[in-house]
């Protein structure tokens, strides 16, 4: 539970489904995300927790849920079940099943399917619009840095505050080079990213994110594709960051950082959220049973 | 032969066809391309954009269409059937050649397009994405310019190419003064007074080549500066 329990969450995730195809990844996530809060998302690999992520900054359309940032309703969709509902009482008139109570539950659904329909389609259409205000408020930094190969590392940092107005170019310069300076970098500005360690690329990827001033910041596996002896730096950038208050949901392997930073741990498997603790609790009480399994074979 | 090539140097009004002639095929060509990259261009960003907009569903048929006919028939064809059914309009037969090398061009250079687009890491387009900026500026800002160092070596290869497609362009009928009067045509009508076509064929066939020497030359030009700040 979160310290800041008293106000209202930033983010707040209801019954969140996504499906590829036929292969459904979240079965119904549920989750408060409170400013301030350094949540750590662990868990089997394929169990979610990227598409957790990704959906939350709508890099993936979810398919059936609720998202409220700020109080605000920025996505809903209820009308995927009662679809599904519908589908399924109308398979029973195959099997000749089909009564009358069947009709009038059907027509019921219908009814409440036809109403909700217009207003979240309404609301897809606001959400569209607004998707990259949206993405603003939201940092992302990715396993594979994809920091632009073809900008040097200054003009990383630079473009996007740039480009969407947020700054003109000396305030996006000289708050570029101060996050620069955070991290010791500031050498680093005019050299482009191939020249750079792995290291050094994903705390460039940190810094860019953050020029943005986003409202939390999202890690997906900030540190899996680094050498072992690399993790540490980008892990001190990302505790920094905690202590000064960013709220921030990583994807991550390093139970360290889970153990030590966060102040809530989220242990995902098959699509839900198995546990969720403080990670004293978390780490030495596990009470789900593959999170016991998990623990053992990581720790 | 090598008399005939003598003969023909020699001759003022030879060389003169030829020189007309390898200026129309530098025109021609140019003028071609640049429509040609001009379509490429953007029927490669429409074939590219989003599947779920629905703006985009319409030109994307449209495109998909464009590419199967021009690329699926040959080039002969397409030029007869523009010039003397589409555009037949008097004295606006050498336009109509341009225009159909050009839209035929564009057909191919969509595709290498397309392809220098997709060599880029889907990564890049989500880290943009991911900030804030729109499908258009990630694209023009982020994706393209890296695109353009996969596009270039396709994309020369193409105009090379066009450059000797263009060699038809007699086929629709060529007189000296026409912009249709290309090296192609220089040659034959200098068989006519001259009847040794190895002779005429390799005078002309140098010019060609030395233009495609010079363009590989450009080519490997940009290429080069391209990578300059890889680094």
């Amino acid at each position: 539970m979160s310290v800041n329990e008293m106000q209202n969450p930033l983010l707040q995730v209801k019954n969140l489904h996504k499906s590829f195809g036929k292969l459904d990844v979240l079965k119904g996530v549920n989750s408060d995300i409170y400013k301030g809060d350094v949540v750590a998302v662990i868990g089997p690999s394929g169990c979610g927790k990227s598409t957790f992520l990704r959906c939350l900054n709508f890099l993936e359309m979810p398919s059936a849920g609720e998202i409220l940032f700020n109080d605000q309703l920025i996505y809903k969709n209820e009308r995927v079940y009662l679809k599904r509902q519908m589908k399924e009482l109308l398979a029973l008139k195959k099997e000749q099943k089909f009564d009358e109570a069947a009709q009038a539950q059907y027509n019921e659904i219908n009814e409440r399917y036809t109403s909700l329909r217009k207003d979240e389609k309404a609301l897809e259409k606001e959400l569209l619009k607004g998707i990259n205000t949206h993405r603003q408020k939201i940092g992302m930094v990715f396993q594979q840095f994809n920091l632009f190969p073809h900008l040097t590392v200054l003009k990383n940092i630079t473009l996007a505050p740039v480009k969407l107005k947020k700054m003109t170019e000396e305030q996006a310069n000289e708050k570029a080079m101060e996050l620069l300076k955070k991290i010791g970098l500031e050498d680093k500005a005019n050299v482009y990213p191939a020249t750079l360690s792995g290291g050094q690329k994903q705390r460039i990827a940190i810094v860019r994110a953050l020029a943005m001033e986003p409202e939390v910041m999202l890690f997906d596996e900030p540190t899996s594709a680094l050498d072992p002896e690399m993790v540490g730096e980008v892990l001190k950038v990302m505790t920094e960051l905690a202590k000064e208050g960013m709220t921030m949901i990583v994807v991550t392997h390093e139970m360290g950082f889970a153990k030590e930073v966060a102040n809530r741990v989220i242990f995902m498997n098959d699509g839900v959220i198995k546990e969720e603790n403080n990670p004293k609790d978390f780490f030495a009480n596990p009470k789900d049973e593959r999170l016991k399994d998990f623990l053992s074979k990581v720790l | 032969m090598f008399q005939d090539i003598i003969k023909i140097l020699s001759s003022s009004e030879m060389v003169s066809y030829i020189l007309e002639g390898f200026l129309h095929s530098i025109l021609v060509t140019i003028f071609a391309a640049l429509l040609g990259l001009f379509l490429g261009f953007v029927v490669a960003v429409v074939k590219i954009a989003p599947n779920n907009n629905k703006w985009m569903k319409v030109p994307k048929i449209v495109c998909d269409f464009y590419t199967t006919i021009f690329r699926g028939t040959p080039v002969a064809l397409q030029l007869f059937i523009m010039v003397f059914a589409v555009f037949a309009i008097p004295g606006f037969k050498p336009y109509a050649a341009i225009i159909t090398f050009g839209i035929n061009s564009g057909a191919y250079v969509s595709e290498s397009i397309r392809a220098g687009i997709m060599s880029v890491d889907q990564g890049q387009m989500e880290a943009g994405r991911a900030m804030g900026l729109t499908w258009l500026q990630t694209m023009i800002r982020i994706i393209l310019p890296q695109a353009i160092k996969n596009i270039i070596p396709a994309i020369g290869n193409e105009m090379i190419a066009l450059l000797k497609e263009t060699s038809i362009i007699g086929w629709v009928g060529s007189t000296p003064g026409s912009l249709t009067f290309d090296l192609n045509a220089a040659a034959s009508t200098i068989y006519r007074t001259i009847p040794n076509y190895l002779a005429s064929g390799i005078l002309v066939g140098c010019c060609y080549l030395l233009v495609v020497y010079a363009m590989v030359f450009f080519i490997k030009y940009i290429e080069k500066r391209l990578k300059r700040n890889e680094r």
